[in-house]
């Protein structure tokens, strides 16, 4: 039924998520005052937008403010500019209070599953918090939820009385999962969620993952840098780099015409396992480093790297603009 | 045929802990013939790390000890070797790069000084200024710009790519034979990582040094071994030119690592096959095969008897299965 419904909603293409240039800055304080010197500019007006139902990816180098603005767009962070909206409801000018609420409808999913959960915390003390907090139901009911969830993500409600030290690194991400869908939110933020695993481990989570898309009817942000971890898990795909989104579109019209050089640059990169198209590839290999994001280059801040540079990069900033159906690039040559 | 360069014999790392003894590396043997490029690939706590250590003898001891086998390189039992001689060998003919470049570099000596002093260590004949410029050559050649002025530079002053590249030219500045990367470009991102590896890749060929490349990205090897050892829970249980482990894996393990990785040339919506279960724990290991309680074609055979690394009639290509595939 809900699989239908979300079947129904993803054909009209609804947008749940809609982000409108978000910009992330962390100030530098220096001198002998304190004065803010210079600003981080993690996030530097990023667009998207995330359509209900569907799993929208979101790739990147390290530094390149993925992190960043999955956590500006659950206002984990504070964003200083922009405007995100879930569900059509402005959440950047929200009181504290009032997006406490809104919590329940967004959650997330951290990297680190050593990290994420809190060690003198029994699993199922872990799963139970967010229900408590939002008074979901009687001790007993709660209880009851918490074995059903664990149910849902596999593991088995007889280690509910178990602390997160005793569960390999895939299960605590389960547990993670587990904490993360007990409000039933419609939209998860699931940052790097199997960067930290081993592969055999790692296909275990990304099937759960889509498991639980269908049954829930959930909306992924899912963040990380293994583009091929990204397209297998995402419908749409966007492309980060310095602060910035260069490219937005469908998973495979971005991975077989990216437009943008960097996303080609970027693909060219990853290395496939296939010794056979590995000796046929040829590799666009990036000169030098990603620049600092306390002083990006002017206009299109790939200009320094990109080899199809022209006057025009140095200067315009070139804005995301839909250059086929679906597929957003921001560059001056895309193609 | 070339002899081998180097011949690891019934290998046996363990590490004597407070819970008891684990059998990190348990009875591994291969070769590696001068100038090879061999990926040895596994997950966490398969031993790959422990293989590499042991061969340029630097397992903490104690808890972790060679408890037995031999490892010959040019002929000659490491084991057998006392430290001083093993200083001597360190550097100079064996290298080793780590996966961290942020904490494998001295933060208080400019990096010219740090490749300087291995040159000058190993060679007495040569004088500082000989060994200065041997460090802005060695810069040079893994393309640090402006080598001259960089050397004299710190390495919080260079990006991790860099860093990366600095522990390369330290590794590579003596000319050594057998080069050990453990997980040199894990820490990096993946435009980074092409650039480290395709400059790697030249290094070795120019020199002829021969490279035992320890990942667990298989996208990795595909693209930079010849030779291929697969390891699970401290043993190899495949070894195949690099073709052959994808094209044609021997092992269940392997043909599973295979299916569970997403690929870039995959179709959207296609589902991985993930490897139920977990790796054993290697403080128990079962008796059998490590690999029988994971294994969909496991018999009562593979339970009781632990199988021995066979040919399994393609050519090079050597399994440790009952029922290869």
């Amino acid at each position: 039924m809900v699989q239908q419904q979300v079947e129904a909603e993803k054909k009209t293409g609804q947008t749940l998520v809609e982000v409108k240039g978000l910009k992330v800055h962390f100030p530098i304080k220096g001198g002998l005052l304190g004065r803010t010197v210079a600003n981080v500019k993690s996030v530097d007006g990023v667009d998207l937008f995330v359509r209900r139902g569907e799993t929208l990816g979101l790739v990147g180098e390290s530094g390149c403010g993925k992190t960043t603005t999955g956590r500006a767009i659950l206002q984990l962070i504070k964003p200083t500019a922009g405007s995100v909206k879930l569900n059509g409801v402005e959440l950047t000018t929200m009181p504290s209070n009032e997006i406490r609420k809104r919590r329940a409808e967004m959650q997330m999913v951290f990297q680190d599953p050593y990290g994420s959960l809190d060690p003198r915390y029994t699993v199922g003390q872990i799963v139970a918090e967010p229900l408590e907090n939002f008074q979901r139901g009687t001790p007993k009911q709660i209880r009851e939820e918490v074995a059903h969830l664990l149910n849902v993500v596999g593991i088995n409600p007889y280690y509910v009385n178990r602390f997160a030290h005793e569960f390999s690194g895939g299960q605590r991400q389960r547990v993670g999962i587990a904490r993360a869908l007990a409000l039933h939110p419609s939209f998860i933020v699931a940052d790097e969620p199997v960067s930290a695993l081993d592969v055999s481990i790692q296909a275990q989570v990304l099937n759960l993952l889509q498991d639980l898309q269908g049954q829930f009817g959930l909306t992924y942000l899912f963040v990380a840098h293994n583009l091929s971890v990204v397209k297998h898990i995402s419908e749409r795909v966007a492309v980060m780099y310095l602060g910035r989104v260069v490219e937005l579109a469908q998973s495979a019209s971005l991975y077989e015409t990216p437009l943008h050089p960097y996303t080609q640059a970027l693909l060219s990169a990853v290395p496939v396992p296939d010794p056979n198209i590995e000796a046929r590839r040829k590799r666009i290999i990036l000169e030098g480093d990603v620049p600092s994001p306390v002083n990006p280059p002017s206009g299109c801040n790939f200009h320094p790297r990109c080899w199809k540079a022209q006057a025009i990069c140095r200067e315009v900033i070139p804005p995301l603009e839909e250059k086929q159906s679906n597929h957003y690039a921001a560059c001056h040559f895309p193609g | 045929m070339a002899a081998n360069l180097l011949e690891v014999n019934n290998l046996k790392t363990y590490f004597f802990t407070r819970s008891g003894v684990v059998k990190a590396v348990d009875d591994v043997s291969f070769t590696m013939k001068p100038g090879e490029t061999l990926g040895v690939v596994g997950e966490s706590g398969c031993g790959k790390s422990v293989t590499a250590l042991s061969v340029i003898r630097l397992v903490a001891n104690p808890p972790g000890k060679i408890v037995g086998g031999e490892i010959n390189f040019n002929g000659e039992n490491i084991l057998e070797k006392n430290q001083e001689e093993m200083t001597e060998l360190r550097g100079s003919k064996i290298s080793m790069i780590f996966q961290d470049p942020m904490t494998s570099l001295n933060p208080v000596f400019n990096v010219g000084y740090q490749i300087a002093e291995t040159v000058k260590r190993h060679r007495k004949d040569v004088s500082s200024d000989q060994a200065w410029k041997r460090a802005v050559e060695m810069l040079d050649l893994v393309r640090i710009p402006d080598a001259r002025r960089r050397a004299k530079n710190y390495p919080h002053e260079f990006s991790g790519g860099m860093r990366q590249r600095v522990m390369i030219a330290i590794a590579l500045a003596c000319n050594p034979q057998l080069l050990i990367a453990d997980e040199p470009t894990t820490a990096l991102d993946v435009t980074i990582q092409a650039q480290v590896l395709e400059l790697m890749k030249g290094l070795s060929h120019e020199f002829g040094t021969a490279v035992m490349l320890i990942t667990h990205d298989l996208g990795v090897v595909a693209g930079t071994c010849q030779q291929v050892n697969v390891m699970y829970a401290g043993g190899i249980i495949e070894s195949a030119p690099v073709k052959q482990i994808f094209e044609s894996p021997a092992h269940p393990y392997t043909v599973g690592l295979l299916q569970s990785i997403p690929r870039l040339d995959d179709q959207h919506g296609s589902k991985l096959t993930p490897i139920p279960g977990q790796p054993p724990d290697l403080l128990n290991p079962p008796a059998g095969c490590p690999y029988a309680a994971r294994c969909p074609k496991v018999q009562s055979r593979c339970r009781q008897e632990k199988p021995r690394l066979m040919p399994v009639g393609r050519g090079e290509q050597v399994a440790a299965c009952f029922y290869p595939n």
